[in-house]
């Protein structure tokens, strides 16, 4: 071995692997240096098969030994390399002077006999040496090319930390190996569609992965074309069960049933799963459920939230109070199953120290004081307050369970908002006063269907400066919202949805109410809100102020007869929120009374660069839509290449023509979604699969187009 | 021989770069460099370590993490005094360009210092976050080596199916 310009150390000898019938035979090492052969160490079999060596050479040698078998059974294993400034003394290393610069690879094997060339080729793979070469070798090279050397083990550790789906789409495009590591590495993924792409597919692609989250329909979707047979999970299940790292399962708007459950299950994945989410799906059982409990005894989160579930009995509750201690997310808020018993709840609680949510439907509170005081890290709860007890008796109740929030505060100075989102369901309020002493602790509400009058609302909500999240109906009303603009000053997200229709009209949202919170909660990244009537200057308003909102939802239904005409062109408004709020990714204009004209349309195309999901309804009065996607030479504004990042686009009542559409979404590539209601767009549209449906409403029968971009075909 | 004896019993160090530049460091910075601490343990710790893979620019920024580290650890202060004081120290510390990060990335691993190269890894991957792939190739100058065609299979699956 040639060490010519260098020092090399030899940290130790190893034994590898022995004919086992040898018995404990020794093995002399030897070194043969300026022609004397010297004996480095002498490894036994059994007793001593490595040894420490630490010597250091600093020329020519060649090593050797006299076992009998390959030469591969020694191995040597080289620590680090001295400096060739060095002049060490040392007995052992038989030091002289040394020579410039560390030769490189070739030179030292054409010098090597070929039976030691395993033993060095060990060497030089040990971690640190191929870098060890490459960075000896750029000594005199550019700087710049020193980047290239960067190892694949080196990005191997940086990739992973890499968590955005966007930011880990990029890497996976950036190189091949970039390609594989990320392939390697990948953890989570979410399904967008479940219709898109094969499963077998998404585990081709992400072997190791651990978190799995499918979406069905979207809610709007869902809610009016509900297909039946295509939105089974069972292939999922099935390709699911095959994969030995999963550990999260997190399902939307599917067809689970019973059987799917069984599935799931029966597999190895009943130990590993510690994430079962099933929401606003249907088709399973209690029965289904009481398997998933009895068999999975990790869970640490169990959601079932707006699920329709067949309600058998409760016993699936009480098993999973039998059988867990790692739970931490219990969620069966607004499902329809019966009444929680309390004692299950209260079992769970003691057995479950981290226990951090739990929302359930029905709850007699006034059986859940134990419950309380058991759960100690308790921070989220929600619960539908029965109707059929009086007042007196809910009194008692809520006073206990205010009691009890209180001890289970004091219990943990360090985190004295433990409790600090609820969601409550016909609330009333002559029960009020209850939250009002607790309303600084509260970070999130949802009062969507509380029956809370505006009063209520504003009282509420004069107590809670610390709300980042609320929940509500229109019933809140441009009082409420000025409270909130005034008092709520950390609001991230706020949703106003419209009343049920059961419930009394109550509360007017006007552009009043819009202008007090843009000027209030600047803070605000998410705002659903149904409104009576609106005006350009209100939505100035919003693009001024709420520079970090990224999703906007804006209904507008009430006509106001007061109004005068001109006011009803959206234009200017639009086009200042979009260009005024650049993060803006998910846009709802959903209009009766107002309109845009193509200047607000253009806007919407020039502006909406980062708009990913985007619904437009009755937006336009003529055939203005046209613009939208009309693509000529003679105004690239009117070029929807502005919106680039669209994967989502409902259109209900707009008018456009079907050529105009299909040019359209072929200049819309990441386009994968698309609704239409109205006209037909026929079979132009490449890699789409498009499906027709017609729909009775009110003795109109309307015709909707679902045009799904597909990996597989459906 | 005698200089080296001496040197030990200080617990002095000398470490040279690449480019030759030769540093002196107390035991307690030059354990943080895993790579290193073998070396002390086995009695190996010549006079001199030479580190063919880092250069002096780098090398000194090793030293200055480490040097920091080890005096925050030993300096008494109470624990989450001294967390915080790291953290403020490492986020200024991260402070440079993705070149040297690298550097330092590829320094860390090499001399195995768990603390510096998940600090690094960490930095770098969130350089990653919000580019797009051209910015990440050329921030990293790596070579894209996909075809047309295979590129736009990839791109597809992430448009279309998975997120």
């Amino acid at each position: 071995m040639s060490c010519v310009g260098m020092l090399l150390r030899l940290s130790q000898a190893t034994l590898g692997k022995l004919k086992e019938e040898k018995g404990n035979e020794s093995v002399c090492l030897f070194a043969t240096i300026d022609g004397k052969k010297l004996v480095l160490a002498t490894l036994y079999t059994t007793n001593l098969p490595q040894q420490h060596l630490g010597m250091v050479f600093d020329r020519d040698f060649e090593l050797s030994h006299d076992y009998e078998s390959e030469p591969e059974s020694e191995e040597t294993i080289p620590h680090t390399v001295a400096s060739d400034e060095v002049k060490p003394k040392d007995d052992n290393s038989l030091s002289t002077s040394i020579p410039q610069s560390f030769c490189n690879m070739d030179v030292e094997r054409t010098i090597l006999s070929e039976e030691h060339y395993a033993l060095l080729s060990s060497m030089l793979l040990y971690p640190a040496s191929p870098s060890f070469l490459l960075h000896a070798q750029r000594k005199n090279k550019a700087k710049k090319e020193s980047r290239n050397t960067v190892r694949k083990e080196v990005w191997e550790a940086i990739i992973p930390y890499v968590k955005a789906s966007e930011d880990r789409a990029a890497v996976s495009l950036v190189c091949k190996s970039w390609f594989q590591i990320d392939k390697d590495t990948r953890e989570h993924v979410t399904v967008k569609s479940a219709y898109v792409a094969k499963p077998e597919r998404l585990f081709r692609r992400f072997p190791n992965l651990r978190s799995l989250k499918i979406k069905g329909m979207s809610p709007e979707m869902k809610h009016n074309f509900w297909v039946g047979s295509r939105d089974k999970i069972t292939p999922w299940f099935t390709e699911i069960v095959k994969q030995p790292k999963i550990e999260a399962v997190d399902v939307r708007r599917m067809i689970v049933s019973d059987g799917d459950l069984e599935l799931l299950v029966t597999s190895n994945l009943r130990k590993a799963l510690e994430v079962l989410k099933l929401q606003e799906c249907e088709g399973f059982s209690t029965h289904g459920l009481l398997n998933v409990t009895r068999q999975c005894r990790g869970l640490r989160t169990l959601s079932l939230e707006r699920s329709n579930i067949i309600d058998h009995s409760g016993e699936w509750l009480h098993e999973l109070a039998l059988n867990t201690s790692t739970l931490e997310n219990l969620n069966f808020y607004k499902t329809g199953l019966g009444q929680a018993m309390p004692k299950d709840l209260e079992l769970i609680s003691r057995n479950c120290a981290s226990l951090v949510s739990v929302k359930i439907t029905n709850g007699h509170l006034n059986n859940l004081n134990v419950f309380f005081e058991a759960a100690t890290a308790l921070q989220e709860f929600g619960a539908a307050c029965c109707r059929d007890i009086t007042i007196e008796e809910f009194e008692e109740v809520f006073s206990e369970f205010v009691e009890s929030i209180d001890e289970l505060i004091n219990l943990d100075v360090q985190f004295p908002h433990s409790l600090s989102h609820l969601s409550l369901i016909s609330f009333g309020s002559a029960r009020l006063s209850i939250l009002l002493l607790i309303g600084s602790r509260f970070k999130k509400l949802d009062l969507q269907d509380a029956l809370l009058d505006t009063k209520n609302h504003c009282d509420l909500l004069a107590e809670c400066p610390n709300l980042e999240i609320l929940k509500t109906t229109e019933v809140i009303g441009d009082e409420g919202l000025e409270v909130v603009a005034s008092i709520c000053k950390k609001m991230k997200k706020l949703r106003i949805y419209k009343h049920k229709e059961d419930q009394a009209v109550e509360g007017v949202i006007t552009e009043q109410g819009l202008i007090a919170l843009s000027n209030g909660c600047t803070e605000l990244e998410y705002l659903t809100i149904y409104m009576s009537s609106i005006t350009n200057e209100a939505l100035k308003c919003v693009g001024r102020n709420m520079k970090k909102l990224w999703d906007f939802r804006l209904m507008l239904f009430v006509v106001n007869p007061q109004q005068k005409l001109r006011q009803r062109v959206l234009d200017m408004g639009v086009r200042s929120l979009l260009k005024g709020c650049p993060d803006l990714t998910r846009l709802s204009l959903l209009f009766y009374t107002y309109w845009l004209t193509g200047n607000g349309i253009k806007s919407i195309c020039k502006y909406g660069k980062k708009v990913k999901v985007m619904q437009l309804g009755n937006i336009v009065r003529s055939d203005e839509m046209l613009k939208f996607f009309e693509n000529d030479s003679r105004s690239r504004l009117c070029n929807p290449i502005g919106l680039q990042k669209l994967e989502t686009l409902d259109l209900w009542n707009c008018c456009f023509s079907g050529t105009a559409l299909t040019e359209a979404v072929r200049k819309l590539n990441s386009l994968r979604f698309l609704w239409i209601q109205g006209e037909v767009f026929g079979n132009m549209l490449p890699h789409f699969v498009v499906e027709t449906f017609e729909r009775n409403k009110r003795y109109r029968t309307s015709t909707h187009h679902l045009a799904n971009r597909s990996l597989d075909g459906l | 021989m005698s200089s080296s004896t001496e040197l030990t019993e200080k617990k002095v160090f000398l470490l040279k770069s690449l480019d030759g530049v030769i540093f002196e460091v107390e035991e307690s910075v030059a354990v943080q460099l895993e790579v290193i601490r073998e070396l002390i343990e086995g009695d190996c710790a010549r006079p001199f370590i030479s580190l063919y893979n880092v250069t002096s620019e780098i090398l000194a920024l090793v030293i200055e993490y480490c040097k920091h580290h080890a005096e925050t650890c030993s300096g008494g202060t109470s624990a989450t005094i001294a967390d915080e004081d790291l953290k403020t120290f490492d986020n200024e510390f991260m402070n440079v360009d993705e070149n040297i990060l690298l550097e330092l990335c590829s320094a860390a691993d090499y001399l195995d210092i768990k603390s510096l190269f998940e600090l690094t890894c960490r930095t770098l991957a969130s350089l990653i976050k919000d580019r797009t792939i051209i910015e990440v190739r050329k921030m990293f100058n790596v070579e894209n080596d996909f075809s047309v065609v295979e590129e736009k299979a990839v791109r597809k699956e992430f448009a279309w199916a998975f997120k």
